[in-house]
């Protein structure tokens, strides 16, 4: 797609623990960027996607990637004030993993202010461990309620089998651009967590007919 | 098999010149550089031997190429000695430079010898005997065998280009006597292993190809390397050189007045092949660099001087006439058994300056494996002494051999920098440190930056694999990680304290740009780690929301802050902090966070083996391309004088506020606006 046709940017933070699998989540979604890429082009983005949230509205989004920083804390918080959607990650092997979306989701409110985030809670079965043959802890249905009691939708999904990966990032995708026009999300001036453009055929007729 | 020919050819064209590469006819004429198999794979990337990289391959295949007479790309090399860990261990990379040491002709593949090995001699031959009379000089010889670059050059007329490139697809399975299909002419010949006549065209077009894949140095000149007085090498020295230099020619007086050869054992056919031993040489055990790694790695060149040496002491000062005598009655049905003996000997020498070339460089440039292993350390060295001690070998050889264990025993001179821990401790002694009012930005700013430097240069390479620092075991697999994000949240702790322990907004404000005028100095000195230390302070909840405080911050400070976080911001991948280490020269001490995420990158991307338990060596080499960009910047130490004064003060965290804390006092200063 070319890549200047883009109405809306959103920033993204993958959010949990350092094992759940945040990485492999993107991976999986942004697949053809990745790794062929690395070392060689200084300054590409490959944790970026395209989708069109509805006929002619193409968002570009793009990921923070902290993984690996987890411990620079004041780095990696400083991340969180220039995004406008949160995917909460947990493993639903991994009942501490669970517990924490608590923490993690207060601590981005906490430090966005005046901004909001827009979140979807994730249970990833992180079944792309071979060595890991642990057994779920966490049903759906515990993990339901939580989303609920925190507002926000809940997605399973599987970065091994891709299986309702691209569905994940599609509901918060949608969650974010619904909050635009419903005016819960605003542009701003100097933040960065959502961005507008005019598309790039209207540029095209202001500067040439 | 058509695109891998298209690819090989076009990355050839495409090839720098001024790279050492493989004669192409040597890649063609072995397929297993080439094409897949059940335990190698190969990516599309060649590397500067302009031999295909292996992008997976087994264990064995991988200790193979280590030990691959023919060629040795410095980043193979390294990717190799940073990873085998991973996959291997040092005794096992040891037993296999010991046993192709001992046993060279039966540690060499058979494949080798069916294809590309017996070629490399074969077209030495053709190629001299091209020129039927011996030239009178080996000055003569050079120019006589380095007609103008033609075939597959980039000036080469684009009437031949056209020519070689309809003939390529033709080879198909990289065997000899496919190599005819090389020659440019079209009315198709005999191949090279029948090449009676050594005049031939098909001879003079690979002669051409050969050079035009970048001029060598020919026999003449690396003979000449070893023997002229004025040479480096005589010198008795494995001084570093380069592979492209070129050695003035000597005139036939300092050949003529060289001495017989001292050392008793060399063998007494050794005359018959120096025109195919220095042909052979100029692949044979050298590494091959980038321009790059020219520079940061000089050291592993000296496998040119080696072989040189070894060279040289192979040659015996025969008479150039009879050399070509004796070669070309190799080529034209001398017994075969003193052909198999010259390559015999050709064989010993370059494998005994490979095991010593991959000895010297792993003892050098990865001292780190033999620091912590001591019984690695003892089986080098005893090793190396029966090296020594090797009656067959050359002196030079032997020499070698001392250097190295000379440097692996030496005792570490350091770089009499003080360290962490003794810092750390005269601050335990000192007793309360001065606060911040006393000291100057620029005092803070130095002696931050030695500290910074301090902790990041002894960071391990070992701890860079397998995201140790993620794991729940990470203070005893990645310490040193460890201990680098800890000096940085306590740096980054600090600041926000130092700030937010004022009552009085214009205090807090003082002292925030005071730490922004730090963060500028930094900048200058190249530690973008601080700098980070102080933009993401300043941009933690607790200091961001001051908006009193933030409100009577200069204009100018603002700018220099936007400036600083531009130059720090993860946007692109770290672009602008990327673009600034490539273009900074050390001392430097870069964002460890950075390769920390790159590396958590690769390793969520890729497993270490594929599902057929090849090694991931792609996975390797992006690993270590990183562990070296970090150790450039390990390795440099700062010139800032140790000053007790500001140095105890940072370290002292005895005031220090955690991250609940800090917020906690963020509200009582400035509480929220009660909505």
């Amino acid at each position: 797609m070319d890549l200047s046709l883009w109405q809306y940017q959103f920033r993204i933070i993958m959010l949990g623990d350092s094992t759940v699998g945040k990485s492999s989540l993107l991976k999986r979604y942004t697949e053809d960027a990745f790794l062929e890429n690395i070392n060689q082009t200084v300054g590409v983005d490959f944790y970026v996607h395209f989708l069109e949230v509805e006929p002619g509205v193409r968002i570009k989004l793009q990921f923070w990637d902290t993984a690996g920083q987890e411990r620079f804390r004041s780095v990696t918080r400083s991340y969180y004030r220039n995004s406008v959607g949160g995917l909460l990650v947990f493993d639903v092997t991994n009942r501490a993993s669970f517990d924490h979306v608590k923490d993690w989701h207060d601590e981005v409110c906490e430090r966005v202010v005046p901004h909001r985030v827009m979140f979807t809670l994730l249970g990833h079965k992180s079944d792309c461990d071979a060595d890991d043959h642990s057994e779920r802890v966490i049903s759906r249905e515990e993990a339901e309620k939580l989303a609920s009691r925190m507002g926000m939708p809940y997605v399973e999904a599987s970065a091994k089998t891709g299986n309702n990966v691209q569905e994940a990032f599609d509901v918060l995708s949608r969650r974010i651009y619904d909050g635009l026009l419903s005016g819960e999300v605003e542009l701003r001036e100097g933040w960065d967590g959502v961005k507008f453009k005019h598309s790039a055929k209207h540029i095209h007729k202001k500067n040439y007919f | 098999m058509y695109s891998v020919f298209k690819r090989l050819r076009y990355q050839i064209q495409q090839s720098n010149q001024n790279d050492q590469s493989t004669p192409f006819f040597i890649v063609l004429s072995d397929t297993s550089l080439y094409c897949d198999d059940v335990d190698i794979r190969f990516s599309k990337m060649m590397n500067s031997c302009k031999v295909l990289q292996i992008r997976y391959a087994s264990v064995e295949r991988l200790l193979e190429r280590l030990t691959d007479l023919r060629f040795l790309s410095i980043d193979f090399l390294n990717t190799f000695l940073h990873s085998y860990r991973v996959f291997s261990s040092a005794d096992v990379v040891l037993d296999k430079l010991i046993t192709i040491y001992k046993k060279p002709i039966s540690a060499i593949p058979a494949r080798w010898w069916s294809n590309s090995l017996e070629l490399f001699f074969a077209s030495s031959q053709s190629n001299k005997l091209l020129y039927g009379e011996p030239p009178k000089s080996p000055r003569a010889s050079r120019k006589f065998s380095s007609p103008p670059p033609l075939s597959i050059t980039k000036t080469s007329s684009p009437n031949r280009r056209r020519k070689l490139s309809l003939n390529i697809p033709i080879i198909t399975g990289g065997k000899a006597l496919d190599l005819a299909a090389l020659g440019c002419s079209p009315n198709g010949y005999t191949g090279l292993h029948s090449t009676v006549s050594p005049f031939s065209k098909t001879t003079l077009d690979i002669n051409k190809l050969y050079v035009s894949s970048k001029t060598p140095p020919d026999d003449g000149d690396t003979k000449a390397e070893g023997k002229a007085e004025d040479s480096p090498l005589s010198k008795q020295d494995m001084a570093v050189r380069e592979v492209c230099d070129e050695e003035p020619p000597p005139s036939d007086e300092v050949e003529a007045e060289m001495s017989p050869p001292k050392s008793p054992s060399t063998p007494k056919n050794v005359k018959a092949k120096n025109s195919e031993f220095s042909l052979f040489s100029f692949n044979n055990g050298m590494v091959v660099s980038s321009c790059r790694e020219l520079d940061n790695n000089r050291s592993a060149l000296s496998a040119a001087s080696a072989f040189a040496i070894a060279t040289a002491g192979a040659n015996d000062g025969t008479p150039t006439k009879e050399k070509y005598r004796r070669m070309s009655l190799a080529s034209t049905g001398f017994p075969t058994d003193q052909r198999n003996g010259d390559k015999e000997f050709v064989i010993r020498r370059a494998a005994t300056n490979r095991v010593l070339n991959v000895l010297r460089h792993w003892v050098s440039k990865h001292a780190q494996d033999f620091e912590v292993n001591t019984e690695l350390k003892l089986r080098v060295i005893s090793f190396l002494e029966e090296v020594m001690h090797d009656p067959e070998l050359l002196t030079q050889e032997r020499k070698a051999a001392a250097n190295i264990i000379r440097t692996l025993t030496q005792e570490d001179p350091g770089d009499h920098q003080i360290s962490l821990e003794e810092i750390t401790r005269m601050g335990l002694e000192g007793g309360k440190s001065e606060p911040f009012e006393s000291h100057s930005a620029l005092e803070i700013a130095e002696q931050l930056t030695l500290l910074d430097h301090l902790v990041f240069k002894v960071i391990p390479y070992e701890e860079f694999f397998g995201q140790g620092w993620m794991k729940n075991d990470k203070n005893e697999r990645t310490p040193y990680i460890m201990k680098t994000t800890k000096h940085f949240n306590d740096i980054s702790n600090l600041i926000a304290t130092e700030i937010l322990k004022w009552d009085d907004v214009n205090l807090r404000v003082g002292v925030l740009e005071k730490w922004v005028a730090v963060a500028d100095i930094c900048r200058c000195l190249h530690n973008y780690n601080a700098v980070l230390e102080i933009t993401s302070s300043l941009n933690r909840s607790s200091i961001f929301r001051l908006k009193k405080t933030w409100l009577k911050v200069s204009k100018q400070t603002k700018t220099v802050i936007d400036k600083l976080q531009k130059l720090v911001s993860s946007e692109g991948r770290f672009k602008n902090l990327r673009e600034a280490l490539k273009n900074c020269d050390p001392p430097c001490v870069p964002y460890l966070g950075m390769y920390l995420t790159d590396l958590a990158f690769i390793e969520e991307g890729t497993p270490n083996y594929t599902e057929d338990q090849l090694v991931n060596f792609s996975k390797m080499r992006m690993i270590s391309h990183i562990i070296r960009e970090i150790r450039q910047f390990q390795q440099t130490a700062y010139k800032i004088d140790y000053q007790p004064k500001a140095s105890q003060y940072l370290l002292d965290s005895s005031s220090v506020l955690d991250e609940e804390s800090l917020y906690e006092a963020s509200l009582r200063i400035e509480p929220k606006p009660s909505s």
